[in-house]
Order: C-alpha cells, then structure tokens, then sequence
C-alpha cells in the first residue's frame, strides 16, 4: 500500500497516541473554532496533529471533509514521517532531512482507475470552493485559507516544483482563488508564463503523507523534480496520475486528499491578505495573482489538510531543511569546530540560528556567525556559543549570552543588508559571540563530572523511591 | 523587507497593514473585517510612519 495521509494517521495512532487527537463536536472553521481551539491546546503545551471531524463548509453546512491540522509541530511526528528515531529528533534530524534531500526516487504514473484522487471530480458548474471547510486562521486574516503546498512545472525542464503557498478563498468567485505567490521556484515558473502571455497550470494539494510536504521542502536546484525528490522522502516512488485539465502533460499525485487544478492568468492581480503568516506577524495587503479553478478532484473520505499558521506546525517545516544544510556547509568551510546549528521557534524558524562550537583560538566564533548569517537571507541574528551549549537548549544559549558577552566586542551590526521579513530591525543582521572568551581570565560553566554522570544509573536509583 | 503603511476602514474604523507599493494607486483594498473595498484616498485614516 502506498503511503497517504491515512497510512500515517493509523500510524500515529497506534505508535504514538498522544500525537494525535481526534474532535468530534461540529466546529465552524471559518469562525476561528478551529484555530482557537489549537491555541488553547499550544497554551497548555500540547501540540498533538489533530483531526476535526464536524467541520462546517464555507456556506456553514455540515461538511463529509474533516479537517487535519498541526501535524509538523513536533520534530518527533516528522521524525516518524521518515522513518527517522523520534529520539534523534534535534540535529541528527537535519542531517537526516539533508541526506534524503539527495536520495531521490522517480515517481511512476499509475491510470485513473488506481487513483484514490480521482474518487469524485468536479468540473465546471459542479466546482465551488465553498464546499470545502476552509479554515480562518487569525482575527484580521483576508480571509478563509489554503496553507498547504501548490504545483508547478517548468515548461522547458518538464520539472515539477512544489511550495507552501498560500490559497485565499476568493469573496467574488467561489472558482477562483488568490494566491501568495512568493517562492523563488514558482515566481521563476511565473515568469515564464507571463512572458509569453500563457496562463500557467497549478494545482493545490490538500492533504498527503507528511514525507510528501517535507520533501516539497527539500533544498535543491530548479531544475531538479521535485516528485523525484518527494519520492526520496517517502522512500518509495510516488504514485502519479494525469490530471482532469491537462492530462499527461501535467501529473498530479495519485493518492493526495483533495487537488484543486486551475490556471494563474497572465498578469492578473488582485488584492489579498493581510494573513498572520511566519513571523506571527500579519503579511500586508497587496496585489496577488489569482487561480481560475478548472476541476477538483478528491477522495470520497477526503481529508483537507492545513498548517496551523505562525505556530511551531509553520516554523517546524522550514526549521529542519535548513538546520541540515547550514551544518553541512559550515563543516565544509571550519572543520569539525562546528558542532551544531539550530534555528529556535523563538525565531519563528527563520529569524535566528545558533550554532555550536569547539573553539580552539579566539574569534573563531565571529568567522562562524559571519559564514552563517550569509545563508539564509531570512537570519536576522545569528548567536555563536561553545559545544558545551546545547543549541536546542534556548535557556542556556541565553545563558552564554548573559555570562560571555562583552557587547563593545562581541556584538556587531551589519548594516544595509537584504532581510526578507518587515521587523523593526530593518535592513540590518545582528552577530553574536557568546563563545567564552580565551584572551581574558572569566569563570567557566559549573558540571557535574562526566565520570559521575557516566557511573550513575538513574533508574536504578529512583527505583528506591 | 516590504514596506508598509496602516489604513483604517472608512465603514467599520479598524485598521489593517498594507504593502506601500500600492500607496499612490487607484487599487481598491478589502477591509478584511466587513469586506467594504475602499481606495486608499477613501481611507479614514493613515499611518505611513517609516524608518
């Protein structure tokens, strides 16, 4: 059996309860219910994925789609999406997400008929979004929204690229959508299109296996196949069937939930957002381009998938992809100095890095955090600690902060730089080196001996209680 | 980074961020809580405070 949405449900389930929860009072997505109701539980320090079954559509009927949201939220759950130990979910994770990111497996194209997308197709007249219970996420959002990944060819490569972009629920035309645009990927495909006044294919996938969404998050070229390199996450081929607009020239996965078809015509833009986007701040109203809906095709069970916005399920599915390879390059440029690299949820995932390292002279922890800020343009502050910092560890990275910093050295400002978010630092990035200064006489960290800790077996003793 | 500057509603008085590029345009916005559409010369007020 192929791996779906459901295949990792039942897994889930079984292996891991707490993961996942199961609502079965009605809710009304499109009045905040289900957002609120994943507050409360963030609040409480729970973020299991969690399964609305009574979700209301958006003509506020009683919808047969339940509704699947927060399913990145714990390193762990992506951990047993690949088939990785939940109890390596810190870095060797990362690494893990960079190996598979290079191990690629060719998708096959299986007939309609072998197809559980194709359970039920609309066309035409039949197609109104407001069918599908398409939630709100925050007070001040544009409007009901799609969070899940969108598709795209490369008309000359034959390339499939897939991204996390955002779908609005159009007030005017419940056949078309608004869409945010805004991966490098796709905007280059965009061009293309607009250049040669064409419209261009899309289609939205609104539920697969998380291995699915993860690998749409793989760091690799434009030109790489994006199915190829899902196929590779998934650890089996992924299973294609022609779509219900193009055909062969354009395949869709055989075992998603929900695929919306449509077209982005050229030039077209409309207003969209504001949205409570990454950052858990609002993305401003602008101008987007909008997709004419050509055909839905879904399950007849379907599940509509969603990413519970600016919370750990958003931070966590960039977070991952670029720990890996930013730990991969800096242990290209420094040695194996570098021992670490996380990206805190503080930062959002995207904000901050911190990195590790076994400093053996000083300044090292400087040329470590000016290496790190130029690969990510969405760092704003990169911190530098010792090996003997956790990095995943946010009180003691704070900690090393406090205790080894002298801010008239060991801070600077880099100034008239590109930065990707709108936040009150501007168009400046902040280095940090909080490594322990080797050039002056300053207390070092309190440890228990590793030969004790090493000797005590734990259990052995709370046996006794 | 984008730049941006806050509109208030003209119907319901609540404000919401908009990307500067359309600050000197005709474009209509959408107030995201009563969906009245309004340019930006129809806006009740203005923030544009920047840097």
């Amino acid at each position: 059996m192929a791996k779906d949405l459901r295949t990792f449900i039942k897994q889930i389930e079984s292996e891991h309860p707490g993961d996942f929860r199961r609502i079965t009072k009605e809710v009304d997505p499109a009045n905040y219910d289900v957002t609120a109701i994943m507050e409360h539980l963030y609040r409480r320090g729970e973020r299991p994925a969690v399964l609305f079954e009574h979700p209301k559509n958006l003509k506020g009927e009683d919808s047969d789609i339940p509704v699947l949201i927060n399913v990145f939220a714990e390193r762990a759950r992506c951990a047993t999406a690949l088939d990785f130990p939940r109890d390596q979910a810190n870095l060797p994770l990362s690494l893990e997400f960079s190996r598979l990111s290079e191990a690629g497996v060719a998708p096959v194209t299986v007939s309609p008929a072998d197809a559980p997308v194709k359970e039920v197709v609309l066309t035409g007249d039949q197609i109104d979004t407001r069918d599908l219970p398409i939630v709100i996420h925050s007070e001040g959002d544009y409007g009901p929204c799609l969070t899940m990944t969108l598709l795209v060819k490369d008309p000359e490569s034959g390339a499939y690229n897939a991204a996390f972009i955002k779908a609005f629920y159009d007030f005017d035309d419940e056949r078309r959508l608004r869409i945010t645009i805004h991966s490098p990927d796709t905007e280059r495909a965009l061009a293309w299109y607009e250049a040669r006044q064409q419209p261009m294919p899309i289609v939205a996938v609104l539920g697969h296996h998380p291995a699915f969404y993860l690998g749409t998050m793989g760091l690799t070229p434009y030109e790489s196949d994006d199915f190829t390199t899902i196929g590779g996450f998934l650890g089996e081929p992924l299973r294609l069937v022609p779509s219900e607009t193009w055909g062969d020239d354009f395949l869709v996965p055989a075992d998603a939930e929900i695929l919306i078809e449509g077209e982005v015509p050229p030039g077209e833009r409309m207003i969209a957002d504001p949205f409570g986007d990454i950052t858990r701040q609002y993305q401003a109203q602008t101008l987007r381009p909008v997709m004419n809906v050509t055909a839905i095709t879904r399950r007849r069970d379907a599940i509509l998938q969603d990413v519970f916005a600016g919370h750990h399920d958003h931070f966590t599915v960039g977070q991952i992809p670029k720990e890996g390879t930013l730990y991969n390059t800096l242990r290209r440029k420094f040695g194996d100095i570098v021992t670490a690299v996380h990206l805190p949820y503080s930062g959002c995932g995207r904000l901050a890095c911190y990195v590790s390292i076994k400093k053996t002279r000083e300044g090292q922890g400087k040329a470590v955090a000016l290496a790190a800020i130029q690969e990510s343009w969405t760092f704003q502050v990169v911190v530098v600690v010792d090996d003997v910092i956790d990095v995943f560890n946010e009180q003691d990275v704070v900690w090393a902060a406090l205790v080894n910093v002298d801010p008239s050295r060991d801070v600077d400002m880099i100034h008239n730089i590109p930065t990707v978010f709108t936040t009150s630092m501007g168009y400046r990035k902040v280095l940090i080196d909080a490594t322990r200064p080797l050039d002056k006489a300053i207390p070092e960290m309190n440890r228990v001996p590793q030969e004790a800790l090493d000797r005590i077996d734990l259990d052995a003793y709370l046996e006794g209680r | 980074m984008q730049r941006i500057f806050w509109v208030t509603c003209p119907s319901c008085g609540k404000a919401f961020s908009v990307d500067y590029g359309i600050r000197h345009t005709t474009v209509p916005l959408e107030c995201p809580y009563d969906r009245r559409k309004f340019t930006v010369d129809e806006a009740a007020a203005l923030d544009e405070r920047w840097g």
